[in-house]
């Protein structure tokens, strides 16, 4: 099994996301993605900048794919993921129009916004040329078996990160400051881990980043790797987090290769995130659940 | 001319009757199970329930929809796709679909089926529709509400795809079948479980002379006396925002467009739709009849279209409490 890196969802600017790559060209993933995946208005980098970057990190052997927007609703949109597919690298649609207009890529992934539910949806996306299917977030362990048990198709899961959990034409973070989308102040970019919403009882549930909703909680599959490669998913993907990406991935990597345990890479993780984590979606539940398989948990855990 | 074509919610038979004696063009409803978005409990209708509905409308010139657009899972496609079978067999109008490997099959088991592409489906741009309309032949496609009128105009101009938007009821702030807030908190969506913010995992508890309102134990608002709120869901919940509670999603809002009559019209706009399948016959009746008459007035003197005040009283008194919004149709 392969980590993987997701697109940066969150609005970091330019030079920080260049440094971020540049990072990034020596973490042991096979895959980077690039785009912009949430906002056309918050584009940190320019294409010529994507091409640059993605051609840098080929030569460390990366495999660089690029990530289109989720909510595709007007010209402008629409033009964002035209030039996306434009491109020279992969493309990951995150909504139909980038696979209607990527004919001729040489990789064609369908991202975690398209509904590849079930198996007859893959077959049918395999069928018009896509070659790896990133599952929907909600599907539990049962209902990725029940896809890579009858198909060939090469998987990924989301193994690690704040959820995308839903988009909007309004902009969340423009509202916490009275504006709309469209007289954005780019206010996101003061928010590099996104806007914390929390309960009446100050119970963090969300994170607001622009367009986007996320969960206040990080998933962490990094129990069920084992799992997840004998069901026959290949992929795993870590989904960017300010500051502690690196950190992140060099934990999954020890513990992938087994070199860690289970009990100390959660340890690790543990001390790179603030807020928590939830596994629920994996195990059928609600997402914001945090399920400890008791037995296969603890036999795991050698501290 | 061809009108703007009015299509309602029948979550029952009798919903259905009230619909189309009310001046619906369309019913649309859904089977007893997870196969549509509004699988609430005691919803919903049996095969012989539908055909009675079908000729019901079918003796009156109307039409039903049955709308298939909720995404199978595990081994469950089959239930999708005997759903599809059901609805050609009892002679539904068009079948409203979300996921692609049900399109697929409803495409290639019955080539002539009217094929409609649900909201469920996201799409919400020109490339997309092509997109559906290449692969599964897609009739009509049923627009998120994500889009400004302007936008839908443009759309328009680009495609013979009809296009169906949302004039009446509940508003969804985040674009359907990319929504996963409800099976974040509560396990289920309507994605997956037919149901956004079932139920069984809303409780109401007064404390400290306020009426707080959770949702699977995850607190949604807390209501003062002189407060009220919709059905409560995620995206309309109260929450703390850089210290400050508000609701940081979206207002206890109702969509009502039919102001925009004109304008939906005059943008090529192919039929109107009325959310609420879980809502009550009376319900549907009423909205049914003054969007009916708000409809037949634009057209009989489209320049001097007006508004009138009794329309406004009806179609907001059915919103539980909330207050009517035109959502993002005239700016973003």
């Amino acid at each position: 099994m392969d980590l993987t890196l997701g697109p940066v969802l969150f609005d970091w600017g330019r030079d920080k996301l260049l440094e971020f790559y540049k990072e990034a060209a020596g973490w042991p993933v096979s895959d980077i993605y690039l785009g912009e995946v949430v906002c056309h208005r918050k584009r940190g980098l320019t294409p010529d900048d994507i091409i640059k970057i993605g051609e840098d990190l080929e030569k460390v052997g990366k495999n660089v794919v690029i990530s289109t927007l989720s909510l595709v609703s007007d010209d402008k949109d629409l033009d964002v993921v035209r030039e996306a597919c434009l491109l020279p690298f992969a493309i990951e649609a995150n909504d139909a129009s980038a696979l209607q207009l990527t004919k001729r890529k040489k990789g064609l992934v369908a991202g975690p916004h398209i509904t590849s539910y079930n198996y007859d949806s893959v077959q049918f996306l395999k069928g018009i040329g896509v070659n790896r299917v990133v599952f929907p977030l909600e599907l539990s362990r049962d209902a990725m078996a029940a896809i890579t048990e009858r198909s060939d198709i090469e998987t990924e899961a989301f193994v690690y990160g704040k959820l995308p959990l839903a988009f909007s034409w309004r902009c969340y973070t423009s509202r916490a400051f009275g504006l709309m989308k469209s007289n954005c102040k780019i206010d996101c970019r003061k928010y590099p881990e996104g806007m914390m919403i929390e309960t009446l009882e100050r119970k963090p549930l969300f994170i607001v980043n622009g367009t986007q909703i996320m969960s206040a909680l990080t998933m962490n599959l990094i129990d069920y790797l084992d799992e997840l490669r004998d069901i026959g998913i290949t992929k795993a993907r870590i989904s960017p987090q300010y500051g502690v990406t690196g950190d992140v991935v060099k934990v999954f990597k020890e513990r992938l290769d087994g070199r860690i345990s289970v009990g100390e890479a959660n340890n690790r993780l543990k001390a790179l995130e603030k807020t928590g984590f939830c596994n629920g979606w994996y195990h059928g539940k609600a997402g914001w659940e945090d399920v400890k398989e008791s037995a296969e948990w603890k036999s795991l855990v050698i501290e | 001319m061809k009108k703007l074509e009015l299509c309602c919610p029948a979550g029952n038979l009798p919903s259905l009757k009230a619909a189309i004696d009310n001046g619906a063009d369309v019913a649309y409803l859904g089977f007893q199970n997870a196969t549509n978005a509004r699988n609430f409990e005691g919803l919903n209708f049996s095969l012989k329930e539908i055909e009675e509905g079908v000729a019901y409308a079918h003796s009156r010139g109307k039409k039903v929809f049955a709308a298939i657009n909720t995404f199978p899972q595990l081994d469950d496609a089959k239930v999708w796709f005997q759903a599809v079978d059901d609805a050609y067999s009892l002679k539904v109008d068009a079948v409203i679909l979300a996921n692609m490997g049900v399109l697929r099959y409803a495409r290639d088991k019955y080539p002539e089926m009217n094929l409609h592409l649900s909201v469920q489906a996201s799409c919400s741009n020109i490339e997309s529709i092509n997109f559906y309309k290449e692969h599964f032949g897609i009739k009509r496609v049923v627009l998120p509400r994500v889009m400004t009128v302007d936008e839908m105009k443009v759309l328009r101009s680009k495609t013979d795809v009809e296009l169906e938007v949302f004039a009446l009821g509940g508003l969804c702030i985040n674009v359907e079948g990319r929504c996963y807030l409800s099976s974040y908190v509560t396990g289920v969506s309507c994605n997956t479980g037919g149901v956004c913010s079932p139920s069984r995992f809303v409780r109401f508890e007064n404390k400290d002379d306020k009426l707080r309102i959770t949702l699977n134990d995850i607190l949604l608002n807390e209501l003062a006396s002189d407060e009220s709120s919709p059905y409560p869901t995620c995206c309309k919940g109260r929450y703390y925002v850089d210290g400050k509670p508000f609701y940081a999603f979206e207002e206890p809002e109702s969509l009502n467009v039919m102001e925009l009559i004109p304008r939906l019209a005059d943008a090529g706009i192919d039929a109107l739709k009325v959310e609420g399948r879980q809502r009550t016959k009376s319900y549907v009746a009423l909205v049914t009849k003054t969007l009916r008459t708000a409809v037949d007035s634009y057209y009989q003197n489209p320049s001097g279209f007006v508004m009138k005040p009794e329309w406004i009283k009806e179609s907001n008194s059915s919103f539980e409490g909330s207050a009517p919004t035109l959502g993002c149709y005239l700016e973003k």
